[in-house]
């Protein structure tokens, strides 16, 4: 209950706080261009695609793996700056 | 099928010779499982299990029931089970004392060359104490020395037993996970007031563990409104909201079938009122038939389809080259020379 309640106190706080924000639901319309819909649509066909051709779907897999690695790195980077592991 | 649990020795005798079951714990799975992923279906020991003494060791049954789908056997399904002696510092494994320490006893470990069930199971005299028992799924290639990280068949399991009685040091390393549940498993407590009462001394229920549980421990669906409430209270609002629109539009698992579109070709002329002819060009259909005509080409030998053959193949390379990658990154051995040399003027 302590714990339960001390997390609900932090998220009623930060929610209260950006409760002035607007919530976003979609992308927005850039120029009348749905980007939402193009995207939700795009990412869409790219899964069917892949269900074809698979060797796609792994190269993504691995792709992200690649990219998890690099943001990782930049997270590294941001937080110990000149004393993070291979920078001079 | 019915299964027996415990010595299966009189089970072999009464099914090598007939006459009645022998008295025995049993076990029963059903063979039409709706769940056709492959996975682990159950293996033994249990967890919790206590197995009587014996003496100082006892007979302990070993098994492992796991499904493999047929699509899955594209690649090597490795398969392993293994048991650890938790009375002992696992940290001794890795230094000169480790003689002291018992390594990882390999009950079974091998492959899954064939779909649907597999199983494996034996009985092994073992000191009393305290154990864990690991059952492993993985895919892998290489007669087993590679494993894919990023194959969906990644199942690492584990049950921890007794055997005799249980040690202090065993017990010390039990999970403490284990131990909450079973806090909660002795209420009988159904709401929150009904729980509290177990903070209160003069209640008649006062258990102090049941209490510190009760109080620190976050309840699951309590846990699930907060986040809840974070997302939309919080994840979703503008600026970043955009971020967790984005994120949850690449996360959805939905697709999207590819566009199609019908011509009309005209025929006998132009004129517009005469017969046509239609075609009608589905991409996503094109290409799902294409797919499904060349994985029917199968070769004579292992009846494996093009995919089947090469999929480890593509999937093991991919790995590598990411592997290699990172190294490379690691270790800077593409880096330039220019790159370490020092700035102009500050020599």
């Amino acid at each position: 209950m302590i714990t339960n309640l001390l997390i609900n106190f932090v998220v009623l706080i930060l929610g209260s706080v950006f409760s002035l924000l607007p919530t976003v639901t979609a992308l927005p319309m850039i120029g009348g261009f749905d980007i939402d819909s193009a995207l939700l649509t795009g990412v869409g066909q790219f899964k069917f695609f892949i269900t074809v051709f698979w060797p796609i779907g792994d190269m993504f897999l691995g792709f992200l793996f690649l990219m998890g690695y690099y943001g990782l790195k930049m997270l590294l980077g941001f937080i110990l700056g000149h004393r993070a592991p291979g920078v001079k | 099928v019915v299964y027996p649990v415990g010595d299966t020795t009189a089970f072999r005798s009464y099914f090598e010779t007939g006459g009645s079951a022998p008295n025995e714990n049993y076990g029963i799975f059903l063979a039409g499982q709706s769940d056709t992923t492959t996975h682990v279906i159950d293996f033994f020991p249990h967890d919790t299990d206590v197995i009587t003494s014996e003496g100082t060791s006892s007979p302990v049954f070993f098994s492992i029931h796991a499904y493999i789908n047929p699509g899955d056997l594209g690649s090597i399904i490795g398969v392993r089970l293994t048991l650890h002696n938790i009375d002992q510092n696992t940290l001794l494994q890795f230094t000169s004392l480790s003689g002291l320490s018992p390594n990882d006893i390999y009950i079974f470990e091998g492959q899954a060359t064939t779909t649907g069930d597999f199983y494996y199971s034996a009985t092994s005299t073992i000191a009393n104490g305290n154990y864990r028992v690991n059952a492993v799924l993985e895919r892998t290639y290489l007669f087993g020395f590679v494993s894919n990280p990023f194959s969906s068949i990644n199942e690492d399991l584990s049950h921890q037993f007794i055997v005799g009685t249980s040690t202090f040091i065993g017990n010390l390393s039990q999970n403490g996970y284990d131990e909450l549940q079973t806090f909660f498993a002795t209420s009988t407590a159904t709401s929150t007031a009904a729980l509290s009462a177990n903070c209160n001394p003069i209640s008649g229920i006062f258990d102090i563990r049941l209490c510190a549980a009760f109080l620190f421990i976050p309840g699951g669906p309590q846990l699930d409104n907060t986040i809840h409430s974070f997302k939309t209270g919080i994840a979703q609002r503008a600026p970043w909201g955009y971020v967790n629109r984005f994120v949850e539009i690449l996360s959805n698992t939905a697709t999207t079938s590819l566009p199609s579109f019908t011509a009309h070709i005209p025929v006998g002329g132009d004129d517009p009122t005469g017969n046509a002819e239609t075609i009608h060009f589905d991409m996503g259909d094109f290409m799902t038939q294409g797919a499904l005509a060349i994985n029917s080409v199968t070769d004579p030998y292992n009846g494996m389809s093009a995919r089947d053959i090469f999929e480890p193949l593509i999937r093991l390379a991919i790995a590598l080259s990411v592997l290699f990658t990172i190294a490379a990154d690691v270790m800077g051995s593409h880096r330039h020379h220019s790159d370490h040399a020092p700035a102009r003027g500050k020599t």
